[in-house]
């Protein structure tokens, strides 16, 4: 594995094509060229994340999330093992494998996993097609807001 | 008194899109039926008028996992019907592109939706808990194909850097070299997948005669050809499709579903190593002598060891493309000569043949007919989920899981891809 040049790594997920889903990719936008921290966009293949990370101690996984009782635009933060806990999403179709279910199967595979990990999410509503709704852009700022305070907060105690 | 039992499974797991199963079982016989849920979505419609520039953009939407053969096999319509010669490299690049869709694809399924089935493990999770080097390796695999149409591509999906006459723009040696590399690598993990599928047997349930229809490959083994043919040895050529192959509708699912002859008939992996592997080369070629017991053309169950050799195959080509190509000049996409004409192409998407008929007058798409390998190999899946209920019947078996689950097992066994599938129904 490559030495890692940040000691930060933000994965955003999530199709530009498919409505609010756009959302972690707007995040993305949001953020290059203002952290200190790497960027990658990995398309809504959460597995390719075995194969972008470097050892960076930090990792903030930001995605689009549906939930029914979330407002559009709310933000969720889940930090170490609150990821796995909360995030209980399970595939029923290969379209539809989750960042949760991703994360979990990841986590036994890797030989190297992040000593410090977040899911960002910004619960959106409409993810056929259309324009994302006011409330899912402001959504997608406040998220760019928190992973930027994350970035600059100390380590958390392992 | 009639005693029979109905199964439903009202959403098959682990396959791409939305399907369902209904089966009513009796001592009688078997009625099966293969619900597709997922909405159409009317392709060859909204690119009609269309400029053929967006058209070869908008055919890949059809589904994110077989966008790079819904991109390169109407980019390939499209070069006939407008006269395009592109450059030689061009072709290789594609090639390379289109394998790497092939691996990722072959990957997912194998590692990710199929082997919990082998292992009686209810999903990828638990097989990570209990085999974690198992889904090691398939997420290694799935990388590299990944990999691939991500720098040539220019993305992992929806490949926007392959262009009608040629690339945008292209990677390095570097990134060639890296891609070489993960490549000489999942050769080895790929025979472990061989391996793994020649451990267990296939249930005979399945076993029926059935024809095999595939790209006849002009020198190797491959996915580009312009011939069809037939495991009973009959052959036609590409443009001749619509005399071949019919299309019919159910009222109970919304995908197309395709015969020949009059016949339901199967295409994918198994199909290609029925037909041409003959022509396999190197390990794979190795791997299939040692194993041919396993390709068995009347067992469904036998795609998936066909997957997990053509995996082995595809890598050794596309490390052989790679020093074939060496450092990708930059070229200018070669230019259409005219702006009408109609064009077929036809391709072995990772499910099998697909097919695009793209007709164009000034530039504007007015006619697009597009088949895909799922719509193709429906009928037949059905006969097997039939067989299967009916094997399981016979031999006493009542529990509804059980027979449920085994239905789900056969139609993983297709790799199905309902997406694809749902795009072109004409209500």
């Amino acid at each position: 594995m490559q030495r890692p040049r940040h000691q930060a790594l933000v994965v955003t997920l999530g199709s530009t094509l498919a409505g609010e889903d756009a959302a972690g990719y707007c995040v993305h936008e949001a953020l290059r060229g203002m952290v200190d921290a790497r960027l990658v966009y990995l398309g809504t293949d959460i597995f390719r994340f075995s194969n972008v990370y470097l050892g960076e101690p930090r990792v903030i996984v930001v995605d689009a999330v549906y939930a029914q009782e979330l407002p559009a635009g709310e933000i969720i933060h889940f930090a170490g093992e609150e990821v796995f806990s909360e995030i209980t999403d399970v595939a029923t179709d290969a379209h539809m494998l989750g960042v949760g279910e991703g994360l979990k199967i990841l986590e036994k595979v890797m030989s190297c996993f992040p000593e410090e990990l977040h899911f960002v999410g910004v619960s959106c509503k409409q993810f056929g097609h259309g324009e994302m709704s006011p409330e899912v852009q402001r959504g997608v700022e406040q998220a760019a807001g928190l992973i930027r305070d994350i970035l600059t907060a100390a380590p958390s105690e392992p | 008194m009639k005693i029979s039992q109905e199964i439903t499974v009202d959403h098959i797991a682990r396959i791409e899109g939305k399907a369902g199963i209904e089966v009513d079982v009796s001592d009688e016989g078997v009625n099966a039926k293969l619900r597709v849920t997922e909405g159409p979505r009317f392709f060859e419609t909204i690119t009609k008028n269309k400029h053929w520039r967006d058209a070869v953009a908008i055919f890949p939407r059809i589904c994110s996992f077989c966008s790079t053969p819904h991109k390169l096999t109407p980019i390939e319509a499209v070069e006939q019907a407008l006269d395009v010669q592109p450059s030689e490299q061009t072709r290789l690049l594609r090639e390379l592109l289109y394998l790497g869709n092939v691996i990722e694809s072959h990957a997912l399924h194998l590692y990710l939706l199929v082997i919990p089935d082998y292992l009686g493990y209810p999903d990828a999770f638990a097989v990570a808990e209990q085999q974690s080097s198992l889904v090691k390796d398939g997420i290694f695999l799935k990388d590299i194909g990944a990999e691939i149409q991500s720098s040539l591509g220019s993305r992992s999906i929806h490949p926007e850097a392959a262009l009608v006459g040629g690339f945008g723009k292209l990677p390095g040696w570097n990134k060639m070299q890296a891609i070489r590399d993960m490549a000489e690598q999942g050769i080895a993990t790929a025979e472990r997948a061989v391996d793994f599928f020649t451990e267990y047997e296939y249930p005979s349930y399945v076993d029926s005669p059935r024809r095999h229809l595939s790209i006849t490959c002009p020198d190797h083994y491959g996915v580009y050809g312009t011939e069809v043919m037939s495991s009973d040895d009959d052959s036609f050529h590409v443009e001749d499709y619509i005399y071949h192959l019919q299309e019919h509708v159910a009222p109970y699912s919304f995908a197309k579903r395709g015969s020949y002859k009059d016949e339901p008939f199967m295409v994918g992996a198994l199909s290609r190593l029925v037909n041409n592997g003959d022509l396999l080369t190197g390990r794979a070629r190795e791997l299939m002598d040692q194993h041919s017991a396993f390709l068995t053309p009347d067992n469904p169950f036998a795609n998936n060891f066909a997957q997990a050799v053509e995996m082995v195959s595809f890598l050794e080509r596309i490390r052989d493309l790679i020093d074939e190509i060496g450092e990708p000049e930059q070229e200018q996409p070669a230019e259409p000569s005219r702006s009408s004409g109609e064009g077929v192409a036809v391709t072995e998407a990772p499910r099998g043949l697909l097919i695009y008929s793209i007709g164009i007058e000034d530039d504007r798409v007015v006619e697009a007919d597009v088949i895909t390998p799922t719509a193709m190999f429906l009928p037949m899946m059905e006969v097997d989920i039939g067989d299967m209920a009916t094997g399981l019947w016979q031999n006493g078996c009542r529990d509804e899981q059980t027979i449920a689950s085994k239905l789900e097992m056969v139609s993983r066994a297709y790799d199905p891809c309902i997406s694809c599938s749902v795009h072109v129904t004409r209500l």
